[in-house]
């Protein structure tokens, strides 16, 4: 079995799509990288702005000075430093501060800032004044207030279906889960890798795509299905080696992609906030995680909605006989579900869409929802039902390539 | 070893490109001669288990060669036509594959495939990609491949395409050798090929066995039959209209005719010896069925 999953590996490593397909994940990965550090902007002591590669790196410096535990304490402190800027009358030009008091005063506290404006705005929109009307005092309902905001959310009207009693207590309890204060640190980093992270990993689903796509149907292409149908293992052994041939290039292509863009990231952002609460960057996340965590949920998401990809197109392969066109019934199912609207009536309709692989490439999207799937009587959370359900979809796929080849015609 | 045929049938929609096949092949060296589109791939294809009859079975020793699975597949050699290769394997590597494929283990494998590179003359080019070989070195590979597993069934299809004269009896010789206690079934458009190798030939015409027998017996039935004779090179194509023309030669004003036909075309024409290839082209010198001529066993 080894011997003959060596050579269906290197049947699908020779090829050329595989190389160029790694090649355009590295510059994919390089124009992100790119894009996210050039829109980077901070001001300096001086009142400049600065950009790119000194904006990521002053940012780093200061808000990491804040790294811990994000105590009311902490989230107080911060409140009184905004006002004290804004006292003193030679920071401000009219009624705002100048841009060198801000670089000189706020900035140093602008994500705990965000954070305490996100929570304390009203339910009717983010207010960026509202930290005028608060004193440090009020820092101590920070933790109750943003459950407040979460209560308000469970309870808002949705036209596509409100949260039952029983899906707010799910909610409620799995944010009640999370450990308070919030550890706090820069996640600036952490915060582009989980936001792009579904970019590469649909690039790397395509390119999985087209790697698998001539399994099955590039013997049958190029003839030399004769050969492997009669030969002893041509109908047994030979797909299994295929299967975890395409298993193990899906696996090393997905994490080369995954390693490379995440590695450039943080080659300049810098790892810290590795362990500080997915609610700082999403403050209404009601899972219990860390960045990390979240990240390497994302990562096991995105790899199951590959790994399905590649079942699926595998089951084209065995049934169509030319690689392109299963390339292109692959393209339409792994790209169409981006194209459809969600529904603005039916939350089923939503839920059913969200099942589609290229919606489980979002990890951070799923983690940051309130979704919940209703399966014999049990209430899943969405990223566990996508997980799930890729399980489901891939175990029930795979026999179905099996048995398209096994009974393929040489005709 | 008894491989048989019942009633064997294979129909694409419209078409039945096999029909009503029945017999029993042994030990021995078959070729399968007749024109494109008889039906001598489909059968092939067939008895090689990579394409279902629509009706009829396939039995060796008795048992049916679907329900045997990976036992009869591990009895088989078989070149398909147009076989495919991987452009960027080397020679060596393809065969080690497809002893892969056959079972083999890889130090056996290893062994095997570099004999049969130096049987059919491929052992320089054994770390060189495919991709790189002409279509008579390709031809080569493919033969090498169906070998592997010391086959006790080979299926041959068109193993001569391609192949050089040279290369065509070297391929000639190597079936020779191998033919002791196994069935080789080979078809090819070279009728001089089928004539050196064979022991029995099968001639094919629209999906239905027209005749069997060895060369002896198939020429033998077409004595009398083929006639030498000078005509006036001006009359060449009313010859041609008329008759079965296996050959012609320019002599000076006039033309040497061989012509297959059971009638004597002239009063001087000199009977020969009949060949296969005077056989085939009665036999497929047009769409048109024609009748066996006597003496020859269907």
């Amino acid at each position: 079995m080894i011997p003959l999953i060596q050579f269906e590996l290197r049947k699908m490593v020779r090829r050329k799509a595989t190389f160029a397909g790694m090649a355009i994940i590295v510059i994919i990965s390089i124009l992100l990288t790119l894009s996210t550090v050039s829109g980077e902007s901070r001001t300096d002591q001086n009142g400049q702005e600065i950009t790119g590669l000194s904006a990521v790196s002053l940012a780093r410096e200061q808000t990491h000075e804040q790294a811990g535990r994000l105590t009311t304490k902490k989230i107080g402190a911060a409140i009184e430093r905004y006002h004290a800027a804004r006292n003193n009358p030679q920071n401000l030009n009219g009624e705002e501060l100048s841009d060198k008091a801000y670089g000189q005063t706020e900035q140093k506290d602008a994500e705990i800032l965000s954070l305490i404006r996100q929570i304390y705005s009203p339910k009717a929109g983010y207010d960026y004044y509202v930290i005028n009307k608060l004193t440090s005092a009020d820092a101590s309902h920070f933790y109750q207030k943003r459950m407040d905001k979460v209560q308000e959310y469970l309870d808002t009207d949705y036209t596509y279906g409100n949260y039952s009693v029983e899906d707010k207590a799910i909610f409620v309890k799995m944010n009640q889960k999370i450990a308070v204060p919030f550890a706090f640190d820069y996640t600036d980093g952490w915060k582009n890798v989980l936001l792009n992270l579904w970019i590469i990993i649909f690039a790397a689903a395509f390119i999985i795509c087209v790697c698998v796509s001539p399994v099955f149907s590039g013997e049958y292409q190029s003839g030399a299905d004769s050969i492997i149908l009669s030969s002893r293992y041509g109908r047994s052994k030979v797909i299994r080696a295929k299967f975890w041939a395409s298993i193990i290039l899906t696996t090393g292509l997905f994490l080369a992609s995954i390693l490379i863009f995440t590695l450039l990231i943080l080659a300049i952002y810098g790892y810290f906030g590795w362990n500080s609460n997915l609610q700082i960057i999403q403050f209404r996340a009601p899972f219990p995680l860390t960045l990390m965590e979240t990240y390497i949920w994302s990562v096991l998401l995105g790899f199951l909605a590959c790994l399905l990809m590649m079942t699926f197109t595998l089951v084209l392969s065995a049934k169509m006989k030319a690689p392109f066109y299963v390339i292109i019934c692959s393209a339409i199912v792994l790209l169409g579900p981006m194209f459809i609207p969600y529904s603005k009536s039916s939350r089923f309709f939503n839920h059913i869409i969200n099942l589609f692989p290229v919606k489980m490439m979002n990890g951070y999207s799923s983690f940051s929802h309130y979704e919940l799937y209703h399966v014999l009587g049990y209430s899943i959370p969405e990223p566990y039902a996508m997980a799930g359900t890729a399980v489901i979809l891939s175990i029930v796929l795979l026999p179905l390539a099996y048995k398209g080849f096994r009974n393929h015609q040489v005709a | 070893m008894k491989l048989e045929l019942n009633k064997l049938t294979k129909r694409f929609s419209a078409k039945t490109a096999v029909e009503d096949m029945n017999i029993t092949i042994n030990s021995g060296v078959y070729g399968l001669l007749g024109a494109n589109g008889a039906g001598k791939t489909t059968l092939m294809r067939m008895i090689c288990g990579v394409l279902a009859p629509s009706s009829g079975s396939i039995t060796l020793n008795g048992a049916d060669i679907a329900e045997m699975g990976e036992q009869y597949r591990d009895l088989l050699g078989y070149l398909p036509q147009n076989f495919g290769y991987y452009p960027d394997f080397t020679a060596e590597e393809f065969l080690l594959y497809v002893a892969a494929l056959k079972g083999i283990p890889p130090r056996n494998a290893k062994l095997k495939a570099n004999d049969l590179l130096q049987t059919v003359a491929l052992s320089d080019v054994a770390r060189k990609k495919i991709r790189t070989f002409s279509g008579g070195m390709k031809q080569r590979l493919g033969i090498a491949q169906s070998m592997l597993n010391d086959p006790r069934i080979v299926v041959l299809d068109e193993p001569t395409a391609g192949l050089d004269p040279k290369e065509r009896v070297r391929f000639r010789n190597l079936i020779s050798d191998l033919a002791k206690d196994k069935i080789i079934i080979l078809s090819t458009h070279i009728v001089s090929d089928v004539e050196y190798i064979a022991d029995q030939i099968l001639v094919m015409k629209k999906g239905r066995l027209l005749m069997t027998g060895t060369v002896e017996e198939l020429t033998s039935s077409m004595e009398n039959c083929v006639w030498n004779c000078l005509v006036p090179a001006r009359e060449a194509d009313s010859w041609n209209d008329k008759y079965c023309i296996s050959n012609l030669k320019h002599e000076g004003n006039h033309l040497e005719l061989r012509i297959v036909s059971k009638e004597r075309p002239l009063p001087d024409a000199v009977p020969v010896a009949p060949t296969l290839e005077d056989l085939y082209l009665y036999y497929f010198q047009d769409e048109s069925p024609a009748k066996p001529l006597k003496g020859v066993s269907l």
